[in-house]
């Protein structure tokens, strides 16, 4: 956590000094990577760390059931993905000359992003276990894209050149508010699978098996 | 199930791997101790872990405190106090921190009990647990399971790589529990010594529960006896566990024995000199096939 403050932090002074636009776009995307980036690694890391210690025995042996567990790790997982949020708002905010609607609105998908992708990584880190929870989340990623770019290339009149200009529509229309709530409702329905279906996995499971 | 019988145990089985369990019947009564004991590998742990739900049997009917494990494992833990053979803890933490976690999930729980244990065990409270010793880290586990006042306490291989002396002081602090009356425990160990304190034995082999019975009528009926044969004996061997022969002097073990018993061997024509009790140790040996005075012969020879 304190890594990527520093480095967003860093980030954001740099971009207050840069004049080439272009550039400045590829470090604020360094910034609004962040929000990812926590939804990305969280999970796996808390379930690593649970596993490497031995503390998974300890929650195991807790008068406690699954939906008590998980609920407890994923609440963790957001609270620490909110503070990842706010240092990339910070970020922002920084390199934008303290305008605090702009950089909620660069922010805002890429926020609604990464909690997509922590419910999923926790869904997925609970049933194949941390180490092979990062692979599944790749598989699914690509397998999505190359679905939508073999989908491009099919329809009529369509080529690599309508799938750029369709990703690119695709993201102007994902920060529209409509966009925005679309994408909203998709995250918290991955978030929602993610947390029942580990719910049900580890009360399904006993102390023979690690996270 | 009467009111007293706070286990019952019907037709447990399980896999793990190669290793199967099976226990058709145990039962434990209300202010005792039940000392499980058994080899490593025996299904000692996977048995405890069955009774508080840690383990998901096939199959069996498990019902601890009149509550069935299968359905009320939540609350068959919230009272039950369990102490694993590796207590996991957070180490960055400190007793009184882990205490602040356990607390809420237990209904009976008292700060007042547990400052009384940290004492008595001489628990550091606010060092973090990763500088505690391991006989530290068995004492803050068996403060911790103490502090809700479980009606029945469940140990598995407690005193496990402790000193001498916090193994008696842990074996003295389960002894003291029961005698109200209203506590139970359950004690697993390969150490036979801390055993002493067990009502009951339950010895388990290969996953079998070959063995469960009163310490006292255990050490009753397992006996080791010497003699001499008095005339030619039809074949004894049947009357003994382990038996030995030697020109006019044999040796044999028993798990019967009895004024019944004796009768019985003296009619086959053998004389009792010397009868002696046998160690909880030997009882293991024999009852696991481990040992037998066949063997005992060879190594003096």
């Amino acid at each position: 956590m304190l890594v990527v403050t520093l480095i967003t932090l860093a980030t954001a002074l740099v971009l207050t000094a840069i004049e080439d636009q272009d550039l400045a776009i590829g470090y604020r995307f360094i910034i609004t990577l962040v929000p990812a980036y926590f939804g990305l690694t969280l999970p796996a890391m808390s379930f690593r760390n649970e596993n490497r210690g031995g503390t998974w025995r300890f929650l195991r042996a807790l008068p406690a059931s699954g939906s008590i567990v998980v609920s407890a790790k994923a609440g963790a997982a957001l609270l620490v993905l909110g503070a990842g949020s706010v240092v990339a708002l910070a970020g922002l905010m920084i390199a934008n000359g303290g305008s605090t609607i702009q950089a909620t609105r660069t922010l805002s998908l890429p926020v609604v992003f990464g909690l997509g992708l922590l419910g999923l990584n926790f869904g997925l880190c609970f049933r194949f276990g941390e180490r092979h929870a990062s692979l599944a989340l790749l598989v699914i990623l690509a397998t999505l894209q190359i679905t939508g770019m073999v989908q491009f290339a099919l329809a009529p009149g369509g080529g690599i050149r309508d799938l750029i200009t369709a990703v690119e529509q695709w993201f102007e229309w994902a920060q529209t508010p409509m966009g925005l709530l679309t994408c909203s409702c998709v995250a918290m329905v991955a978030l929602a699978a993610g947390w029942i279906l580990s719910i049900r996995i580890y009360d399904a499971r006993d102390i023979t098996h690690p996270m | 199930m009467s009111n007293d019988q706070i286990i019952r145990v019907v037709g447990l089985s399980h896999r793990l791997g190669r290793f199967e369990l099976a226990i058709p019947e145990l039962t434990m009564e209300r202010g005792y101790v039940l000392g499980l004991l058994g080899r490593n590998g025996a299904g000692k742990s996977t048995t405890l872990g069955a009774l508080v739900g840690l383990i998901k049997p096939a199959a069996g009917d498990i019902t601890v405190l009149g509550l069935p494990v299968r359905s009320a494992a939540v609350e068959v833990r919230r009272r039950v106090g369990f102490v694993p053979e590796q207590a996991a803890f957070y180490d960055g933490l400190n007793a009184t921190q882990t205490a602040a976690i356990l607390a809420p999930f237990y209904p009976g729980w008292s700060d007042k009990l547990l400052q009384r244990y940290l004492t008595r065990f001489e628990i550091d409270a606010k060092q973090p647990i990763r500088s505690y010793s391991k006989g530290m880290r068995v004492k803050l586990a068996l403060a911790l399971a103490l502090s809700h006042a479980p009606e029945l306490l469940i140990l598995d291989e407690p005193t496990a790589g402790l000193d001498p002396v916090v193994r008696q002081m842990v074996v003295g602090e389960i002894a003291g529990l029961v005698k109200d009356g209203r506590h139970s425990v359950i004690i697993s160990s390969h150490i036979t010594s801390d055993l002493a304190i067990a009502d009951y034995i339950g010895i388990l082999d290969a996953g079998r529960l070959i063995l469960h019975d009163d310490q006292e009528q255990l050490r009753e009926r397992w006996r080791k006896v010497s003699g001499a044969t008095v005339h030619a004996p039809s074949d004894p061997t049947g009357l003994f566990l382990s038996y030995r022969r030697d020109g006019a002097s044999f040796a044999g073990v028993t798990d019967h024995y009895s004024t019944e018993w004796r009768s019985q061997v003296e009619q086959a024509g053998l004389r009792l000199d010397v009868v002696a009790q046998l160690t909880l140790d030997e009882i293991l040996a024999y009852a696991t096939g481990q040992r037998n005075l066949s063997d005992d012969a060879r190594e003096v020879a």
